[in-house]
């Protein structure tokens, strides 16, 4: 793949809030077109993620590290600029979109104003038009309704499918999805879904969606990158998570969602890490099944399974192997370790 | 002799100004042991049931047996109401904000005055182990807990009096994957030791195949159909149902 493909490409990237590291060297690249997935529990980092991707800033948190937008990078712009690029070039799909809209407008003056901030004064009646074309081809039923409707008179789902669409009106290139389906019953679900497929299929924008779970993940990106203690901690495309999935975190991931049958395997016992200031080993330690002494006292870093495939567990290549991946850099860590041992 | 038993219920409100039916004219039966799903979408009248169940509001008409003793119209509910415990979707918002864990679990007894604070405060700490709290919490503000936390005290606080029957209204909807799990395997503990009686109210049909003993599907405020879990997977009748188990998405490549 040729380099000029990525649109978005995140390199060692590093937030930290009140010194302590709450998303550590996360990498990764979105082509055009692409869906990228990120599946990880409570906590763990992944919105801070998502809304440092927007370089939406809270105060206390400091960012190190590359976001690469096509060629700006999104670390270094200004505050206009910025502005600029959010919600018109990217765009981000809020986890309750009922609380993200103003009660006391219609969902027409939130059409309206979203084309405004960006391009400029538009009149009702071309906003509107612009609207029921967009939702049209998005599916949704009787968009004149909707359009005179306020927030609170639509459903969850709807409500959820219209801030899709909303977010579509400005042609962005990215769309960032946080939790977008986790609030919804299962048939609203299946909707947003195929809403995200359309996406992908009629306007071939990119986007990050993140929930934790992984059968929504599983059906809608290409590629999936699985968080755990702010890091990533497997990163493939989606048959090699799926079917070929080596960190123990993973697996208990897909066990966790019940099969065609039924069938859910005992779920993992314990919480993830709290988010400390030396973090010492693999964050996954005190729940994995897996686990020995080395675990306990080295981080480890990205292993290759494939060109695409990336694993950060110890247990994911035979001994022979991690002892030649431990020399080459972990060497007087090793070295200390195997002295105690 | 069923534990529960529903005959006819039928609630209307107001909407728009005009009535709207929201359950229609339901019958179900929950036996002595048995964990009963309760599925269906957004909207469909299951948390109202749950809710006329739990005498939270009065129905329109229709009978309610707890235990062969009819309980809606005039009857006190303080003796019922031990028995028949209810968990909700958001455990932070069932909890007053200001109460540690150990005060949280014990509300659940406290009004019906059953044994002297010593005892409660020994079978609160039981009850910590069984749902799997660290005893350490007891100090610990509620609202300071996780998601998942939170939950297991409040199904503690539902199991302190010993109750008979247990609504659990889309108790999982709200948490992770992982802690989904961890909270049916709780449940499946507390079904299989107590011989509790459930009412597992859930969209998420796979979830309650999992867990129950027998599935009605609702749509519409009507039960459409109703069968072993393994029945209404493989062979659904009604088209909604078929509607359903179709929009559910299980893990593929």
């Amino acid at each position: 793949m040729s380099k000029s493909n990525h649109i978005f490409e995140v390199k060692n990237l590093y937030v930290s809030y009140n010194n302590v590291q709450v998303v550590r060297d996360v990498s990764f690249t979105l082509n055009k077109g692409e869906i990228l997935g990120i599946v990880g529990e409570s906590g763990c980092g992944k919105t801070t993620l998502l809304r440092t991707l927007m370089m939406l800033k809270q105060k206390g948190l400091s960012v190190s590290g590359s976001i690469k937008f096509l060629d700006k990078e999104l670390t270094q712009l200004s505050k206009e600029e910025l502005r600029y690029i959010r919600g018109n070039k990217i765009a981000m799909i809020p986890q309750n979109a009922m609380a993200s809209m103003n009660p006391i407008k219609k969902i027409s003056s939130l059409f309206n104003e979203t084309i405004k901030v960006h391009n400029g004064k538009i009149s009702y009646k071309e906003s509107d038009k612009k609207a029921i074309t967009i939702m049209e081809s998005f599916l949704l039923d009787n968009p004149q309704r909707i359009l005179k409707s306020y927030p609170f008179e639509l459903s969850g789902g709807m409500c959820q499918r219209v801030a899709i669409a909303a977010a579509m009106i400005n042609n962005p290139m990215i769309i960032l999805g946080d939790e977008p389906t986790s609030a919804l019953d299962v048939k609203s679900q299946f909707k947003i879904v195929e809403q995200m497929q359309i996406l992908k299929s009629k306007f071939n924008v990119s986007l990050v969606v993140i929930s934790h779970n992984l059968g929504v993940i599983s059906k809608i990106s290409d590629k999936i990158a699985i968080m755990y203690g702010g890091r990533i901690v497997e990163y493939g495309r989606k048959d090699e998570i799926i079917k070929k999935s080596r960190h123990p975190y993973t697996k208990a991931l897909i066990k966790a969602v019940p099969d065609v049958n039924g069938n859910t395997s005992k779920g993992l016992e314990g919480i993830p890490p709290a988010f400390t200031k030396n973090m010492k080993g693999c964050p996954f330690f005190q729940r994995c099944s897996e686990q020995d002494e080395m675990c306990l006292s080295i981080l480890p870093q990205n292993i290759s399974i494939s060109q695409s495939h990336q694993v950060q567990c110890l247990k994911a290549k035979k001994n022979s192997d991690i002892n030649t991946y431990l020399k080459s850099g972990y060497e007087t860590e090793w070295l200390e370790i195997k002295e105690s041992i | 002799m069923p534990v529960l038993e529903v005959r006819g219920i039928t609630k209307r409100f107001k909407k728009n100004k005009e009535l709207f039916t929201a359950v229609k004219n339901v019958d179900f039966k929950i036996e002595e042991g048995e964990c009963v799903g309760l599925v269906g979408e957004s909207g469909c009248g299951k948390s109202t049931i749950a809710s006329i169940v739990s005498r939270l509001i009065k129905e329109d008409s229709g009978d309610i047996y707890f235990e062969n003793h009819k309980i809606n119209g005039g009857m006190r509910l303080k003796p019922i109401g031990k028995s028949l415990q209810m968990i909700f979707q958001n455990p932070q918002d069932s909890f007053d904000p200001r109460d540690n864990v150990l005060e949280g679990v014990m509300q659940g007894a406290e009004s019906y005055k059953l044994w002297s604070k010593k005892v409660l405060e020994d079978k609160a700490f039981e009850l910590f182990d069984f749902v799997g709290l660290k005893r350490s919490y007891e100090k610990v503000k509620v609202s300071s807990l996780s998601g998942g936390e939170c939950q297991r005290v409040a199904i503690a606080r539902a199991l302190i009096c010993e109750p008979k029957l247990l609504i659990c209204d889309e108790i999982t909807s709200a948490l992770d994957v992982l802690v989904q799990t961890q909270i049916v395997d709780l449940l499946k503990k507390l079904k299989k030791n107590n011989n509790m009686s459930m009412l597992f109210i859930t969209h998420d049909i796979p979830l309650a195949v999992a867990l129950c003993d027998r599935i009605m599907v609702m749509h519409q405020g009507e039960i459409i159909e109703v069968g072993v879990p393994k029945q209404i997977l493989k062979n659904p009748i009604h088209k909604e149902v078929k509607n359903l188990l179709d929009s559910i998405l299980y893990i593929t490549v």
